[in-house]
């Protein structure tokens, strides 16, 4: 059924948008976090999205041979962005290193609000066709209103 | 008089354009979700052109069967089916990404009216019908 599948598929990239607006405020929110679990300031994290067929049981999900069906999206992994942090002359600082320098996040707040602003168009790309979706149903129920 | 008298070829066209344009909107909503997908090739479908040709409306000269053993060589509207293809963009980003977003909010607000235009076809052609059957029992 089609227009279902419209749903589902706007519903999924929908979804993805949501997960990297979720990582863009962890990284924003960790713009001068310099303690981390696993040790040294914060890293800066991104999304790897993949096109996705409806279908499950295909063998092979990354066989998109058959072009005749259209992909979602899901997104599949969080990756971190291993550039150098960005080092500032503290000596105050208590992690500051032995030259006195700390290591701050390698997180740039423009690029960030840049990607944000990214994922909020493409969000409201898939809101817009999930509307589109519901008012073609909408119209088609009214042919039974004869 | 069998049923299938009430609804002529316009019934059936408009049923198969709605077909199509649902069809149409799910490689649409396709595309926008995979608008941040690196390299996904934005997809595109095309029936206009092999509709008008079941309709023997494309300018050409249909072919004619002369000899009961040719070959059926015009297109049935039941045989319309749509053409997914990728499209070439040299819009294509540093990710391979070939999703035009203007491009598809446009041919988004298309379809969408022409679908609407062809329900409210279909919407009076079965509200024509019914007045036919209605006062005709007066």
């Amino acid at each position: 059924m089609s227009f279902q599948n419209s749903l589902r598929i706007s519903a999924a990239g929908m979804a993805a948008q949501r997960q990297r607006l979720n990582v863009i405020a962890s990284n924003l929110a960790n713009l001068q976090t310099t303690r981390t679990p696993e040790g040294g300031p914060y890293k800066r994290k991104d999304v790897v999205f993949q096109a996705k067929p409806l279908v499950e049981n295909q063998d092979d999900v990354l066989d998109l041979s058959d072009r005749q069906e259209p992909l979602s999206v899901e997104m599949v992994k969080v990756i971190t962005d291993n550039r150098p942090p960005i080092m500032k002359y503290q000596p105050e600082h208590p992690d500051a290193d032995a030259q006195g320098y700390v290591a701050y996040p390698n997180v740039n707040a423009i690029e960030e609000m840049v990607n944000m602003m990214s994922a909020t168009r493409s969000y409201e790309a898939n809101l817009t066709m999930m509307k589109t979706t519901k008012d073609m149903v909408n119209k088609t129920i009214e042919i039974l209103k004869v | 008089m069998t049923i299938n008298r009430l609804f002529d070829n316009t019934t059936n066209l408009l049923a198969k354009v709605l077909s199509l344009r649902a069809r149409n909107a799910e490689v649409i909503s396709g595309n926008l979700a995979n608008i941040d997908t690196p390299g996904y090739k934005a997809r595109q479908v095309t029936f206009v052109d092999q509709l008008q040709e079941a309709l023997g409306d494309a300018g050409q000269l249909p072919l004619v069967k002369t000899h009961h053993m040719h070959l059926p060589v015009s297109r049935s509207l039941a045989d319309v089916e749509p053409l997914v293809q990728e499209q070439d963009s040299s819009l294509a980003g540093f990710d391979q990404n070939t999703v035009d977003l203007d491009h598809e909010m446009a041919a988004l607000a298309e379809n969408n009216l022409q679908y609407n235009a062809a329900v409210q076809m279909l919407h009076k052609k079965l509200s024509i019908l019914k007045n036919a059957i209605v006062e005709g029992g007066k």
